[in-house]
């Protein structure tokens, strides 16, 4: 049996980023705590600082998140989510949920034996 | 299922965040606690020299010395706390069961260092090495049992090194030198353990972990 999500979701142009494993990685931890540490953001997801920028850049031009520069005792970038961000991941968290929830438990228990 | 791993993968980052947040308070917790809480009682112990030197009370100086210390502290911690927890967007069900245990172990700590006030005058500094073992030791426990964060071992070594610590302390006759000796282990345990600490988590933010 093939799951075949993206017709399942039919995602739109905004929730088509979130396909990528480390920025749905990055949403979704936005998501559930607003911002975040780029150093921190770094380690968590094992990424080159190029590569973390890359996906972060991804995410702004659409204005799911912001970078903020921090006053602090060294150089700190902060990631946070912007208020649209979390209304457009909430819609893509709630229908993937609902998809998830199709996926017959036979199919879970035959795939772990 | 390429959309399952990707959630479960996003869980586990989160998971890390979460446990690495938790370590890095405690680390600063221990550090601070390490720092103010020997600081307001070298100052409460050399009261009379710190009285004659600003002209106040040296009572009101030991007393103020205290206050500060335990305010400082307690307000560092519920600062630090709070900062975290206000970064969690939206309670679970779960969070808010889990969320009980954080009072227990504030009436824990206050309750074991107010009791350090029936300790004879001799033992009073040396009390407040087992005031901290037992807190640490109780706060061992209740982490465990809650289950969340149940890898704060550090917190069962501090309570143990600090117990360990204070009993040869007892041979020590001159009680002013026990005093310092006291005050010194108690120091030296706290930013010890809170620079582990700050180590561990530091460690939950690498992927293989």
């Amino acid at each position: 049996m093939v799951l075949t999500v993206s017709d399942s979701l039919t995602l739109n142009a905004e929730e088509r980023v979130f396909q990528s494993q480390p920025r749905f990685s990055i949403m979704y931890l936005l998501f559930l705590k607003r911002k975040i540490g780029f150093l921190e953001l770094k380690q968590l997801l094992g990424l080159t600082p190029g590569n973390l920028d890359h996906h972060l850049r991804k995410l702004e031009e659409i204005g799911l998140v912001r970078n903020r520069r921090m006053i602090s005792w060294r150089p700190l970038v902060v990631v946070e989510i912007t208020s649209s961000g979390t209304e457009i991941f909430r819609e893509y968290i709630c229908r993937l949920k609902g998809l998830l929830e199709k996926i017959p438990e036979k199919l879970l228990t035959e795939q772990n034996e | 299922m390429e959309e399952l791993n990707k959630v479960l993968q996003a869980l586990s980052v989160v998971e890390r965040y979460e446990e690495y947040l938790f370590r890095k308070i405690w680390g600063r917790v221990l550090i601070v606690i390490g720092i103010v809480f020997p600081l307001g009682a070298l100052i409460s112990m050399n009261a009379v020299l710190v009285a004659g030197a600003i002209g106040l009370d040296a009572e009101i100086i030991s007393l103020l010395a205290n206050v500060i210390a335990f305010v400082l502290c307690g307000g560092f911690i519920a600062y630090s706390f709070f900062e975290s927890w206000k970064t969690v967007g939206s309670q679970t069900e779960e969070k808010s069961t889990d969320s009980k245990h954080g009072p227990l172990i504030g009436i824990v700590w206050f309750l074991a260092f107010t009791l350090t006030g029936l300790a004879p005058d001799s033992l009073r500094l040396v009390s407040l090495l087992w005031a901290a073992s037992i807190s640490c030791l109780s706060t061992f426990v209740i982490l465990r049992s809650v289950g969340s964060h149940g890898r704060v071992t550090v917190l069962f070594y501090l309570g143990i090194s600090l117990l360990l610590v204070s009993f040869p302390l007892l041979l020590v006759s001159d009680i002013v030198l026990l005093g310092y000796l006291a005050l010194i282990s108690f120091s030296v345990c706290f930013i010890i353990a809170g620079a582990a600490m700050n180590r561990m988590a530091a460690k939950m933010l690498q992927p293989s972990v």
